[in-house]
């Protein structure tokens, strides 16, 4: 996939958040949205555009523990794992019962879903179509 | 007049009678009734100037980017760290907040004049300050037409099990039930203070600065003689301008958490209590699966609530949010994201708050120069949480929701209402629990108990000659009820203390 117009992450960068955001919303399901139209690393790299230097940091010190931690345990990389392994490595981070890890991954989860499911695609494919219960 | 950065070419220097620090709840009231009353008066805002063209354009995303401060997630560390949401416009939170109005109740008024001295504040001395500000922000219940079915099943439910509940007041006029308080009205219908008391003070001679940050306070024998801070590009973040305001008194309505931080950050120590004794009114989410269909982002998201167990400090408001911002924190990762996303329209949400009777936190200056905040949440508040969280999945089932999720890690959705026992039987530690809070209060705390407090009954230090604080922090316990019409009211009776003496306070000699 060719990358679009980035701000936050470099090429590096945009591989893990990509084999992030694919973990946290797969392909297929309940409904699913063009990857060509709708790339959610993009969505997430410009919504965090305005951080301060400080939180972006933070974010991508938190993307890179995601990529190599489990070096320590499996002998690889976030993205060298199959989807089956990354779902269940992801979802330790989301159950942990360190509740740190646990909030700390939920930064980069509300992050993601928040800038992907603002997307005008997304919210047609979940017939999200907010409206006014009085017109005017 | 009000200028943005957009309007500023040159620094900034201004030699006003009063100068503000903050335009929200307390700020905007202060701004009106000082220049009302032919003070010259200088407001500054470090957020930006934002009007229903502009913010009606935001998803909510981005409303929470750019209307709220660090995107909303403002953190209480403790234990568990817990999301504080503030807003940074002009207005103030009241740009981005719910629109609930309470007054404030008769039992926290009389425990505030026993335990603190406050004075010349029982709920008879209060009562035209508060019908003045209902007044001004149009203050009126919600209609049905307009709440929506996600407050109506709620109400549903309260009413077969006999819970005593109601429609809640709000301000506003001509509500379109749109869902959208907590990201800016579209319409203009909830009536923030950017609409009723910043104008009046523009229109009585005040200028209030947008994008203006007080950074330096000056302090010259024992009186605040300078402001210094900077004018901010919004866009970038970078500084423009410098600011400088030589005023003969200093309001500060900078907000619970930036009002003491800016104070501490300056050393300017007025009293060992400053920054401690935050109060936050803990909060959780609780939602449910429902068969029939909810759209529960259509109508007043916070328009019903529940007040049996108000005697407790427990009460329940809706609390729904559209599924950009209540996908991230109610469903997992993978698939299942995916299905309750596709689901959302038959859910339901609805919050649990409870007062924080022994519970406490505290507003440093951090490592980083920036606030830190800390809290510590007592095992008696949050049995009351608990407990909350019990009231609100029986409503739930009362109305008939398939599932319930009570937000509590360990804890797998209820699929009925036996299922609710669970929540006593089985151990639930405070890190389990997502929390949020939206009220603030309580670091500058008011009274004449001079060893207990930071201001006196009318908000003036105890320290200093021509400084008073005029916003949530001056409150000495939590309300138990939603505060911005506590904030408005208390901020009207102080100024217009400050205006009945104000050959004391503005002329030295
Ligand atoms: C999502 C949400 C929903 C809410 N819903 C309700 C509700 O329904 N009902 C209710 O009663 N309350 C509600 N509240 C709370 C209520 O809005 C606030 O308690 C109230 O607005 C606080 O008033 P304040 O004057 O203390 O501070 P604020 O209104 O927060 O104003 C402080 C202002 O000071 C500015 N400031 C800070 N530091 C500086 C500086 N150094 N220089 C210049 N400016 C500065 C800030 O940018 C801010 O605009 C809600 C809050 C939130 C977050
Ligand atoms: S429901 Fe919509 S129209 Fe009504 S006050 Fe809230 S944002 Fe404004």
């Amino acid at each position: 996939m060719a990358i679009k117009e980035l701000k936050v992450f470099d090429q590096k960068l945009y591989k893990i958040v990509h084999a992030i955001t694919d973990t946290i919303i797969p392909p297929g399901g309940a409904f699913d949205v063009d990857p060509n139209v709708v790339d959610p690393v993009q969505l997430f790299d410009n919504y965090i555009d305005s951080m301060s230097t400080l939180q972006l940091k933070a974010i991508k010190a938190v993307i890179y523990t995601i990529e190599y931690m489990p070096m320590a345990t499996r002998l690889k990389r976030f993205t060298s794992m199959t989807p089956d392994q990354r779902l269940k490595y992801l979802q330790g981070w989301e159950n942990s019962r360190i509740f740190s890890k646990r909030n700390i991954f939920l930064v980069i989860k509300m992050l993601v879903l928040m800038s992907f499911y603002s997307d005008d695609t997304v919210a047609d494919a979940i017939h999200y179509h907010p409206e006014c219960l009085i017109k005017d | 007049m009000l200028f943005t950065y957009n309007d500023i070419t040159k620094d900034v220097v201004e030699k006003p009678d009063v100068c503000i620090i903050g335009s929200g709840a307390g700020g905007a009231v202060m701004a009106d009734v000082l220049s009302g009353a032919g003070l010259d008066v200088v407001v500054l805002e470090e957020g930006g100037y934002y009007t229903k063209d502009r913010y009606s354009t935001y998803k909510p995303a981005i409303a929470m980017k750019i209307l709220y401060r660090d995107y909303g997630a403002t953190i209480a560390f403790g234990k568990n760290p817990i999301m504080l949401p503030l807003g940074r416009a002009v207005g103030g939170t009241t740009v981005i907040n719910s629109g609930t109005c309470f007054r404030t109740p008769d039992n926290v008024l009389s425990d505030w004049a026993e335990r603190y001295g406050v004075e010349n504040a029982s709920s008879k001395e209060m009562e035209p300050y508060f019908q003045q500000v209902e007044k001004t922000i149009n203050v009126m219940p919600v209609s049905p037409q307009v709440l929506g079915k996600n407050g109506l099943i709620f109400k549903r439910g309260a009413d077969a099990l006999g819970m005593s509940n109601g429609m809640l007041m709000h301000n506003m006029i001509n509500c379109h039930g749109c869902g959208r308080c907590a990201f800016g009205c579209p319409h203009d219908a909830k009536q923030a203070v950017h609409l009723n008391f910043i104008p009046s003070a523009i229109r009585n001679g005040a200028r209030v600065y947008a994008n203006a940050r007080a950074e330096k306070i000056t302090v010259e024998s024992n009186r605040v003689t300078r402001i210094e801070g900077s004018i901010i590009n919004e866009q970038t973040g970078n500084k423009l301008f410098k600011l400088t305001v030589s005023p003969k008194l200093l309001v500060l309505a900078a907000g619970s958490i930036y009002t003491p931080y800016i104070l501490e950050k300056n050393n300017i120590n007025l009293s060992p209590e400053l920054g401690k004794n935050l109060t936050i009114h803990p909060a959780v989410r609780i939602t449910a699966m429902f068969d029939e269909i909810i759209q529960g982002y259509k109508g007043v998201p916070q328009g019903s609530y529940v007040d049996a167990y108000s005697s407790e400090g427990i009460i329940l408001e809706g609390i729904f949010v559209p599924p950009e911002i209540g996908l991230p924190i109610l469903a997992p990762i993978g698939m299942k994201n995916k299905e309750i996303a596709s689901l959302y329209d038959h859910l339901a949400a609805f919050g649990v708050m409870v007062s924080d009777k022994n519970s406490y936190g505290r507003v440093k200056v951090g490592v980083d120069g920036r606030p830190f905040i800390t809290y510590h949440f007592d095992p008696y508040d949050f049995k009351k949480l608990v407990k909350g969280i019990a009231i609100a999945s029986e409503i739930f089932f009362a109305a008939g929701a398939k599932t319930v999720n009570p937000a509590i890690y360990g804890i797998k959705e209820f699929t009925g209402p036996d299922d609710v026992a669970q929540l006593f039987t089985k151990k639930i530690g405070i890190t389990s629990v997502e929390m949020m809070a939206f009220h603030p209060l309580g670091t500058a705390r008011m009274g004449e108990l001079k060893s207990h407090t930071v201001v006196n009954s009318f908000g003036k230090t105890h320290g200093l000659e021509n400084l008073f604080i005029s916003d949530g922090s001056i409150f000495p316990t939590s309300l138990g009820v939603n505060p911005q019409i506590t904030i408005m009211s208390f901020s009207l009776r102080n100024a217009q203390y400050i205006v009945e003496n104000k050959e004391k306070f503005l002329n030295h000699d």
